[in-house]
């Protein structure tokens, strides 16, 4: 077994001892309630559609907005906990690197995360079935939008909110490392959140950053889930993934070779 | 060939030089106390020895393999305790154990962890959260994690803090044990009775430099402290 295998066979062990078994299924509940609400709404002509595909694919973008936000403070909260714990100190003083075990750990926490909006969505999707199943969206007798079709959109666009949702974990608990106590890593890790949210509002920066594109081919589903007229998830996934994987890969170029130098003191 | 081989090493933060170029040897079966007041720079240099901390200046080796370029491969053959007992509260004791198990290079060994557990007096305690430990508990804990590797070179900072008289004695008697089985053992204690008991040679720092090293004659008790206290100009 390789020490990388290891490690984060080692950082997924203090995850499954610990609330992520009952999670997932609370996870779970949470989005078929959540989903059941929004089709409760939708009924009543408040917003969207009545429709399975509609209240599924709106509950999994809220799930993702979630996850990305619960996931980066408590990935900062974890990371920066461990160093200021002497857990971190432990871990560093075995033979394994240091960007190996802190890759693992953010690995293990990311993971879960990304467990818990897999388990919401299902749960959403699940509550959207048993409320108005899972049909074609059609008008009169005209189909805009066959089952199949939205199905795959669905898990198409999934896969950027699932990256987004890891990003954000890489995000929160690379603070966590550089910062090396919970506080200061969480704070920095909303002021983070706030600075990207406060850039997107400038048109020509929006399309670089990671906020516009954690759920924007969910947004397709749920279009194309009311029978409105747009690109399909498939088309925006790819641009998607293209940018959340660059702000993964330089936001991991350039904190570990800091963590290499760093000197790991109480 | 000694085990731990400490060459110079030197390390300065800010305007304090913690170290000031320190060199010293461990050899196997040898039990060296590692004595110094306060701020003496004891901590720096095993956290330097640890890998923790990058010497400014100087080398450490451990098994002739270099802590500063192969850090991985030097820190195999060895067993660290460093500033307390830095475990996950949130898991058990035998899965505290596992957890830094798979942090290193030898096959995960259930058996072994039990047996490390029992080494330390914690048998029992195995399907007990570490957060809920006292803190004498988790100190052990933390020695029996330093000793699933069966490392050649054992590293304990303080390993009597937060101990009992008879944990003390336990403990004691345990780095004893692994000396005669031939574990080389550097042990940096506050505790001098217990380090003119066990150690068979004293290093003594002040400053960030090495003031005294000499054998330990355990057939003048008093000994340790009345050159603890010369050295250090009766700082403790």
């Amino acid at each position: 077994m390789s020490s990388a295998s290891r490690a984060l066979r080692a950082e997924a062990l203090r995850l499954s001892g610990g609330r992520l078994p009952w999670m997932v299924p609370l996870a779970a509940g949470l989005g078929g309630t959540y989903a059941w609400g929004l089709g409760a709404a939708a009924e009543r002509g408040l917003f969207g559609s009545p429709g399975g595909f509609y209240v599924a694919a709106a509950s999994a973008s809220g799930a993702a907005d979630t996850c990305a936000a619960v996931g980066a403070l408590l990935a900062a909260s974890a990371v920066g906990g461990d160093f200021a714990s002497g857990v971190a100190r432990t871990a560093l003083s075995r033979p394994v690197r240091r960007g190996t075990w802190l890759l693992a750990r953010i690995a293990a926490l990311a993971a879960a995360l990304a467990l818990l909006d897999v388990s919401a969505c299902a749960g959403a999707m699940v509550s959207g079935g048993l409320r108005f199943g899972l049909g074609a969206v059609a008008e009169g007798g005209y189909v805009l939008a066959s089952a199949r079709l939205l199905l795959v959109q669905l898990a198409v666009a999934m896969l950027p909110a699932l990256v987004g949702v890891v990003l954000a974990v890489c995000l929160g608990g690379l603070l966590g490392a550089l910062l090396g106590r919970p506080g200061p890593a969480v704070v920095s890790t909303v002021l983070l959140a706030a600075a990207l949210l406060a850039l997107a509002r400038w048109p020509q920066v929006e399309p670089l950053l990671p906020t516009a594109h954690l759920t924007a081919a969910l947004e397709r589903v749920v279009q194309l889930s009311q029978g409105l007229a747009t690109l399909h998830a498939s088309d925006v996934a790819p641009r998607d993934l293209l940018v959340l994987g660059a702000w993964l890969l330089g936001a991991v170029a350039l904190v570990l070779p800091w963590l290499g130098r760093k000197d790991i003191v109480a | 060939m000694p085990v731990l081989d400490v060459s110079g090493i030197a390390k300065r933060y800010g305007p304090i030089q913690a170290v000031g170029g320190i060199s010293f040897q461990v050899h196997a079966g040898e039990l060296v106390g590692l004595l110094g007041p306060n701020g003496a720079g004891k901590s720096t240099a095993l956290r330097t020895i640890a890998g923790l901390v990058h010497p400014d200046a100087g080398s450490v080796s451990i098994g002739g393999c270099d802590v500063g370029s192969r850090r991985p491969e030097a820190l195999a053959g060895a067993g660290f305790l460093i500033e307390g007992p830095g475990l996950p509260g949130e898991l058990t004791a035998l899965r505290a154990l596992a957890w830094v198990a798979l942090l290193g290079r030898r096959p995960v060994d259930r058996g072994g962890w039990r047996e490390v557990l029992a080494r330390v007096g914690l048998a029992e305690a195995g399907n007990r959260r570490v957060r809920e430990l006292s803190l004498g508990m988790r100190q052990r804990l933390a020695i029996a994690a330093a000793l699933l590797d069966r490392p050649a070179l054992l590293v304990l900072d303080e390993p009597m803090n937060g101990l009992d008289p008879p944990g003390v004695r336990d403990v004691g008697e345990l780095l004893r044990t692994l000396a005669r089985e031939g574990t080389a053992l550097l042990v940096s204690s506050h505790l001098l009775d217990e380090v003119e008991r066990t150690a068979s040679r004293v290093l003594v720092m002040a400053g960030g430099r090495l003031v005294a090293e000499q054998p330990v004659d355990g057939a003048h008790a008093g000994a340790l402290r009345e050159l603890f206290f010369s050295v250090t100009g009766g700082v403790e």
